[in-house]
């Protein structure tokens, strides 16, 4: 190996950057289904609401981790 | 209009502007990569599509259990799992389908970028539009009786 080059990484480089694409959308439809149970847990009255605004956070989430998952053919 | 009218409106139309996309793409492919280009239009179409539309199944699975007293859990287990099954499916079907000779890698990923956000506008038109009620369940008698 060229004594110049400190790291090298060799396989699939699409393949790391789906892990990170789903980093962040893991956590953020995490948070929102969490607060969905905790607010339904407090008004069960109001879980029609918040279970359809629950679904347009995680499909907003979701989309970048979508994303991700393009650009593994894209890249 | 109840969460399940929402979640199913949101379905119908996600699957009717899905076809729609299909059929473009469809054309658009065909005349980037020819036939592989067709299937990869429609193959990316179906996946945009089934991606969105698990999340919206799970509400509604996970809302079968809604006399269940272990209701809000159940709820997180499902739309949750739903989630994460749905990851690991995709990250195998996009491994399998990588190197497929029928596939046209860049037909296939655009046409799921465009289906994924023309869902996503869907949805939030749908549920923007769905009025769901603010709606005080009321009390079963024999329920309050025991209460008091």
């Amino acid at each position: 190996m060229d004594p110049s080059i400190i790291v090298d990484v060799t396989g699939n480089l699409n393949t790391i950057g789906y892990g990170l694409a789903a980093i962040g959308p893991g956590i953020g439809v995490g948070i929102v289904a969490g607060k969905t149970v905790e607010a339904m847990a407090r008004q069960p009255e109001l879980a029609g609401r918040l279970q359809v605004t629950m679904f347009l956070g995680i499909a907003f989430a979701e989309l970048l981790a979508f994303i991700g998952v393009a650009l593994f053919f894209l890249g | 209009m109840t969460v399940t009218a929402v979640l199913k409106k949101a379905l119908v139309w996600g699957a009717v502007l899905a076809v729609v996309i299909a059929v473009g793409a469809a054309i658009i492919g065909n005349a980037v990569a020819g036939g592989v280009g067709v299937t990869s239009a429609i193959v990316g179409a179906a996946m945009g599509l089934l991606f969105l539309a698990i999340t919206a199944f799970s509400i509604l699975f996970a809302n079968r259990f809604q006399a269940n007293p272990l209701y809000p859990t159940l709820f997180m287990a499902v739309v949750l799992g739903a989630w994460m099954l749905k990851f690991v499916v995709f990250l195998v079907l996009i491994l399998l389908l990588r190197d497929q000779p029928w596939i046209d890698p860049t037909v296939l990923g655009g046409t799921l970028i465009v289906t994924a956000i023309a869902t996503v506008i869907v949805d939030s038109v749908v549920v923007l539009r769905g009025r769901v009620p603010v709606t005080q369940l009321p009390t079963a008698p024999a329920e309050s009786r025991d209460d008091s």
